[in-house]
């Protein structure tokens, strides 16, 4: 009877203990939501876009990368002779290397996921534009600097290579949707990136917060896309808006040498800020301990000496450079990133006012429009303390210009790019191998696995 | 188990009561143990021939009516021989049985039971806790390298307390976990190290000397009753527990020495600035430089390393290393009386890493209680308490601030101390750090308590069912310090920062079953029904803080800036009901049949409840009439099986949507999609084919076990690779083979046994096979390392030509097999795999007259590794560290030099060529290694003296560890896994000490 009553216990208990386990076997992270959840809801899309932003900062773009990496591809910037090899493969072009910039695209689909949910997104209309705008900012931007990375500009194709990059304007949120896709043309991208910066200009206030999208920053962003593009009139006009609308000024010599320790740079139209506690890339990764003489840095990257005899006796600019001794060798160290916002810290400028100057001053010596050309040239070398210089004809202007994109906008990381937009030979400053401008290494490899994963994607040549 | 066979044989007893006959005569008597005299109850006391009998009561007397004239009684009990006694006119038979430690090894444990060896069917390979008894490890899986065949026990760090990685059979999954399931009493503990600071591993908090054996279930039969959870096979630990008798005391200490195994041999100063001089003018030269420029080069290169004639030596690896001591004590009482029996220990153990500050300090207590309430019902409880202190270091990877990575690698010249006595740092080069500061004035301390305890139930409903309730807990809380001094100048930017990570870590399991028994006359079937559940929660909690105001206060408290807290919580759960049947025919013919139900929260929606089984069969031959009698063989069994376990060892949310923190920018927190969803991710299926043969032979002087398998393991969790312009790498989806075969052979014999001299051996060796048969939607690679034909670790390199006569230049070959200077992914090839295709262990034991010597071997074969430290060691000197001193000797000089190593140039890259660093052919080494594992020397006292100094048992005894290796790999050690890139080495440990039992 006992014996009996026990079994009866025993089975009841295991058979409820088992109706009861699908609920027993519900379990919820914390750290993440669902993604229904996170798109659907404004709170969870002032994240997603926060976490774009966030996509800006690694060390593989513009926390170092992106502004170093193209003035060590080309000429403005070398390594010491004890470094601790990063860079190293870059300094002498060795096939691989390069701008390679097809990790954007995981930032990309997070701006996607913003551009696709803002629209039924519980919030008003001003913020739903606010958003729309910044994301649509930031698409460009990455999309630009894929392109530039990747493909040459509209009508420099070297042997009709016209291949772009590959367009995705939607965000996948399934397996399914990650399908295969071919490159898009040069044309197509730019187009794109186009219709992406006018509508940011449209949708985005004017002033704003310079450490996030702007109109101003936006304007100045498709100005430089404008000149990439060789469409002088629309860059001449985009400068010049970016020039009126925004709050960012040139700077003088009594403000220039402490500008590069204020935020936002005053003359920032678009400034990435670093907050020391939670973002700084620290001693192995900052720019500060790649390019400054500090204890615990790297102190590998250093100017070339072509590039500092370039600049003239006087210019306020050569002050930035300080005399060092590393590791027995003597050298100068760029004084534009010292930790300005804290130990391994700095705020990164996307996009100044002198550079503006020097898009419009290219665009009008491109459309033969000397005077103006050299006004803008000038009216920033008089800034930086140096003489006036004249021209006689666009092409000499243009040299003069892209002399002067060089001494300011070193550790910036425009030359590289610069070389390339102009169809000009990469020379190397000091060693002897330049790289040709139809040489395949103009263009960054596609990451091999990904041609090899998709047969629709085509490789730049020579890979 | 004990007391399980004792219910076993009540049921027996009752049975045959049932069918007695007609009475002639009474015998009674007592029964005792030989050792020490306490009575024996629960003895079986049959009358030959006959299903007639009793068993003895709590005194051990028993009382047997209906004995027929010149009549044999037979007595039998667990773990005693069994012997047989003419009564003759006999009515009073008093009996001293004795123990028999080989019929006691052979009751092995299995999932939620016992069973006797012989009537197993599956794969089990034992190890007795005496094997590991007072060795000086920290964790018993280390002891189990080379003792178990099919079983490959690798060290993840020779940190002391240090992880371990145990594959048992091969490894079956290429992204889910090869652990196996580790079980301690029934509770299923928690996978992974746990502190953050040091290597640490989970299973530190079992003290080695409470192990009573270790049972590893290999094959799909063993195993299976663990479903999900079963595909790496499965580890059980049970611990010692109580005797009926007087309670014995047994004490242990030992002390000994920790030593590093070996010392890189690297250049010297005059040696280093020799070749840099070297390498900067042929750079200079290659460069089309004049005499100037050459001149200006080699200035250059004395100004930065020295002048060889005047540069002064410092050994950088003698900074980092120092002899450690280590110590245990270790202390038990067991005993009991009838109704409750009790085991009881404490150790503590001290072991200094032989990497300065590196150590671990244990303390554990274990209290393992058994009480018999009623004639039904009965508890059990082993309360295991352990406090675990480790000190870290930087290791187990390319840190440039480790003693172990950085210490043959900082340029020589640089003394440690500068002329004023104080550290001489930054250090120039990749290696600035100055290793003695940093290691002094860091803080790398992990402080863990754990519980891993249970309590059980156990009531007899019936002589046939009996119900068991258990509960088990897996408790650990543990408080990782790191402080990083401001002294150390890269860490002073920050003005020093200190950083503190709690962790705690629930795991509970809780099963209950029901297990039956019964014998039908020459049927005898059994059974077991239950139901199992499990959850597992991990909870941390960080914060830093940055800016002290010296190095004197390093807790958190004294931070200027907090600067982060986080926190992590992650959990996952298991529900189970599974069940087996077990039947057997006179102990001949041998079937068990299992079946497993699981769900697991970490699975899709669509497919969280899987059906495990696997059947198999056994017949013992010498249970058949034409062997019975054989003088040659004692056992002899034929093993079939073969059945599905699952491998569940994935991310606790892998198969969710999700958005995940996604950084922060102005101070405002970011999330960003992390994952993709799968309704329809699952287990990994492992599909296991077992034959085996135990076989006993010559009186047991020979046995051997034999087993071959197949595995394979299919559905396995492979990333499908999407295109990266989808903002997702890859998903994941149960696709893809792998198989597993192998060989697995032990033998145990006993070669001489005469005049007081035996010599003893046991020998195991298991030969494997890996390979990946599928990959998803036909593919033949994921990435370059996943091969379909290769096994599941290969090494993808170009093949390395070696130097050109001519000019010094490294060569590859490309993928036509002609020399390249550079070569280019498609140049890349299979050399090899880290897999070994074969490992064992031989253990020989002498003893003679309370000496015994035992020496143990342990190798592995046929292994390929890249030797990763190499390829920054041997880089010709063309960097901002230091080389072996093959750099110097083997370099290419002048042409026509045949030589293993190119020129020397600084920087490493000759025009048009790739880096003298690219990583080849030339990095992979042969793996094959035999280690002198273990030696232990020990006398105990003799019986006389003894008696004299009233103490039951006095050994002394010396044991060295790792104290010899054959092998031709040249980095650190061919043990560590994977590259060894940076590994905390293995150390050599020689100690001394006595154990007392009274």
């Amino acid at each position: 009877m006992r014996t009996s009553f026990s079994i009866i216990a025993v089975v009841t208990t295991l058979s409820f203990g088992f109706s009861a386990c699908q609920g027993l076997l519900q379990t919820e992270p914390r750290q993440s939501v669902s993604s229904d959840i996170a798109i659907s809801d404004i709170t969870g899309l002032r994240a997603l876009l926060i976490s774009c932003y966030d996509g800006l900062q690694g060390a593989g773009y513009y926390g170092q990368r992106m502004f170093l990496g193209p003035d060590i591809l080309a000429d403005n910037v070398r390594l010491t002779n004890t470094n601790s090899n990063r860079y190293f493969q870059d300094r002498v072009n060795t096939p691989g290397t390069g701008m390679g910039n097809w990790g954007r695209y995981g930032t990309i689909n997070s701006v996607n996921f913003v551009l696709t949910g803002i629209d039924g997104a519980n919030t008003n209309q001003t913020e739903k534009s606010q958003i729309r705008g910044e994301a649509s900012f930031l698409r460009g931007l990455l999309y630009f600097d894929l392109i530039r990375s990747h493909a040459y500009e509209p009508g420099r194709a070297v042997n009709n290579w016209t291949e772009g990059v590959i367009i995705r304007d939607t965000p996948t949120s399934d397996a399914s949707q990650a399908d295969f896709r071919a490159r898009a043309s040069v044309q197509e991208v730019y187009q794109f990136i186009e219709r992406d910066l006018q509508q940011a200009i449209q949708l985005l206030p004017a002033g704003g917060n310079r450490f996030r999208a702007n109109r101003s920053a936006a304007q100045a962003l498709l100005a430089r896309v404008y000149l990439y593009w060789g469409r002088w009139a629309e860059a001449v006009r985009l400068a010049t808006d970016a020039l009126n609308t925004t709050s960012a000024t040139l700077t003088n010599a009594t403000t220039y040498p402490s500008a590069w320790r204020t935020a936002p740079n005053p003359e920032a139209l678009f400034e990435l800020s670093y907050v020391q506690a939670t973002e700084s890339l620290g001693s192995n990764e900052s720019m500060q301990s790649l390019t400054t003489l500090v204890t615990g840095a790297w102190s590998d990257v250093v100017p070339t000496n072509e590039l500092l005899s370039l600049y003239e006796p006087g210019d306020i600019r050569r002050a930035l450079y300080l005399p060092g001794i590393k590791a027995g060798e003597s050298v100068f160290f760029i004084q534009k990133f010292t930790g300005a916002r804290g130990p391994w810290t700095d705020n990164m400028p996307l996009i100044r006012v002198a550079e503006l100057l020097l898009i419009r001053a290219e665009a009008y010596a491109e459309s033969n429009q000397l005077e103006a050309g050299l006004a803008d040239l000038n009216r920033l070398r008089a800034s930086r303390q140096v003489s006036l210089v004249t021209a006689s004809s666009g092409p000499e202007l243009i040299d003069l210009i892209l002399r002067e994109r060089r001494l300011e906008l070193a550790f910036e990381g425009h030359r590289w790019f610069d070389l390339k937009r102009k169809g000009r030979d990469i020379t190397k400053a000091g060693l002897s191998a330049t790289v040709p401008y139809a040489d395949f290494r103009l263009l960054a490899a596609i990451p091999i696995a990904e041609v090899q994963l998709n047969t629709k994607l085509r490789q730049n040549p020579g890979y | 188990m004990m007391k399980q066979n004792l219910l076993l044989s009540i049921a027996l007893a009752m049975l045959a009561v049932v069918s007695a006959f007609a009475q002639t005569r009474t015998v009674s008597g007592k029964v005792t143990a030989a050792d020490d005299g306490s009575p024996l109850p629960g003895v079986s006391v049959l009358i030959k021939g006959t299903t007639t009998g009793t068993t003895t009561d709590v005194n051990g007397a028993y009382r047997l009516a209906n004995v027929p004239e010149k009549a044999t009684l037979v007595f039998s009990y667990v773990g005693f021989i069994r012997t047989e006694v003419e009564v003759g006119q006999r009515t009073e038979l008093d009996l001293a049985l004795k123990s028999d430690e080989k019929i006691l090894s052979e009751v092995v444990v299995t999932g939620y039971g016992t069973q006797e060896k012989r009537e197993i069917t599956g794969a089990i390979a034992s190890v007795s806790g005496q094997t590991i008894q007072n060795l000086p490890v920290q964790s018993f899986d280390r002891a189990l390298q080379g003792r178990a065949a099919g079983v490959q026990v690798t060290a993840l760090s020779g940190q002391p307390g240090g992880g371990i990685n145990v594959r048992v059979r091969g490894v079956g999954s290429i992204n889910a976990g090869n652990d196996p399931l580790y079980i301690v009493d029934g509770v299923q503990v928690a996978n992974g190290g746990l502190g953050g600071q040091a290597s640490t591993n989970v299973l530190n908090s079992i003290n080695p000397n409470d192990i009573e054996s270790i049972e590893v279930l290999k094959d799909a039969a063993a195993a299976s009753i663990y479903g999900a959870q079963a595909a790496n096979g499965v580890v059980l630990i049970t611990t010692k527990r109580g005797k009926t008798g007087r309670t014995q005391f047994e004490f242990s200490a030992q002390e000994g020495v920790v030593d590093r195994l070996k010392k890189l041999d690297v250049l010297t100063a005059t040696e280093f600035a020799q070749l840099k001089i070297e390498g900067f003018t042929n750079r200079a030269l290659a460069q089309g430089q004049d005499a100037t420029g050459v001149n200006s080069a080699r200035q250059t290169a004395i100004g930065s390393f020295g002048d060889p004639a005047t540069v002064r030596n410092t050994d950088w690896q003698e900074v980092g290393y120092r002899r450690g001591r280590l110590r245990t004590y270790d202390l038990s009482a067991r005993g009991g009386d009838e109704k409750t029996k009790f085991f009881l220990s404490a150790s503590y153990n001290l072991q200094e890493g032989q990497v300065i500050k590196s150590d671990f300090r244990r303390g554990t207590v274990r209290l393992n209680v058994d009480h018999k309430a009623t004639d039904k019902l009965a508890f059990e409880v082993s309360i295991n308490l352990s406090s675990t202190t480790q000190n870290g270091t930087i290791a187990d990877g390319a840190f440039i601030n480790s003693p172990i990575f950085a210490g043959p690698l900082i340029m020589p010249y640089q003394p440690v101390f500068k002329e004023d006595g104080s550290f001489n740092s930054p250090l120039a080069g990749a290696f600035s750090f100055n290793i003695l500061e940093s290691v002094t004035y860091e803080t790398r301390k992990s402080l863990t308590n754990q519980t891993v305890s249970n309590f059980a139930l156990n009531y007899v409903i019936s002589p046939n069912l009996r119900f068991r309730s258990f509960y088990g807990i897996d408790y650990a809380a543990n408080r990782d310090d790191n402080y990083r001094d401001l002294r150390v100048p890269q860490f002073a930017p920050t003005g020093g920062s200190a950083t503190v990570q709690n962790r705690t870590t629930l795991n509970w399991n809780t099963a209950q079953t029901l297990n039956f028994s019964k014998r039908i006359g020459d049927h005898n079937l059994g059974g077991l029904l239950g139901a199992e559940y499990r959850e597992e929660v991990r909870e941390t909690v960080t914060a830093t803080g940055q800016g002290f105001p010296n190095g004197l206060f390093t807790t958190l408290a004294a931070a200027a800036r907090p600067i982060t807290t986080t926190g992590d919580y992650t959990t996952w759960r298991i529900a189970s009901l599974f069940g087996n049947a077990k039947y057997d025919y006179k102990d001949k013919y041998l079937a068990t049949f299992t079946l497993r139900y699981d769900g697991s929260s970490r699975f899709g929606a669509n497919t969280r409840w899987g059906l495990f089984y696997a059947g198999s069969l056994g017949w013992r031959l010498t249970g058949e009439e034409f062997l019975k009698n054989s003088e040659l063989l004692d056992d002899l069994k034929l093993r079939a099986s073969y059945g599905l376990n699952g491998n569940s060892q994935i991310a606790n949310f892998a198969s969710r949507a999700l958005f995940g923190l996604g950084g922060q920018y102005l101070d405002l927190p970011g999330i960003d999609p992390s994952q993709l969803g799968n309704n329809n991710l699952s287990w990994e299926v492992a599909k296991t084919l077992d034959f085996g043969l135990d076989a006993s032979l010559f009186k047991g002087r020979l046995s051997a076990t034999v087993d071959v398998y197949q595995r394979r393991n299919e559905r396995l969790l492979l990333n499908r690779q999407l295109p990266s312009d989808s903002g997702f790498g890859a998903i994941t989806e149960n696709v893809g083979v792998v198989r597993n075969r192998g060989l697995e052979i032990a033998l145990n014999t006993v070669n001489i046994d005469a005049g007081g001299f035996k010599w003893a051996t046991s020998f195991n060796i298991t030969f494997q096979d890996n390979k990946i048969l599928e990959l998803n939607e036909g593919r033949q690679n994921i990435g370059t390392n996943i091969r379909v034909g290769y096994p599941v670790q290969i090494n993808w390199f170009p093949q390395y030509a070696g130097v050109n006569p001519a000019d010094g230049r490294v060569m590859w070959l490309d993928t036509l097999g002609n020399i390249t200077y550079n070569p280019q992914a498609r140049d890349f090839t299979v050399i090899g795999s880290p897999i070994p295709q074969s490992f064992g262990g031989l253990t020989n034991t002498f003893s003679y007259k309370g000496i015994t010597l035992e020496v143990f071997f342990q190798g592995q074969f046929g292994g390929m590794h890249l030797n990763n430290d190499a390829f920054f060691m041997e880089n010709s000197v063309s960097s901002g560290w230091n080389n072996l001193r093959s750099q110097l000797d083997g370099r290419w000089l002048r042409p026509g030099d045949v030589s293993q190593f190119p020129r020397t140039y600084e920087g490493g890259v000759e025009p048009g060529s790739a880096a003298i660093g690219t990583f080849s052919g030339r990095h992979i080494e042969r793996g094959d290694y035999i280690r002198l594992k273990q030696v232990t020397l020990s006398y105990g006292l003799p019986g006389s003296v003894l008696s004299k100094i009233k103490l039951r048992q006095v050994r002394f005894f010396v044991q060295a560890l790792n104290l010899l290796t054959w092998t031709a790999y040249t980095g650190f050690d061919p043990e560590l896994l994977g590259s060894g890139l940076g590994r905390y080495p293995q150390s050599r440990q020689v100690t001394g000490g006595i154990s007392v039992g009274f």
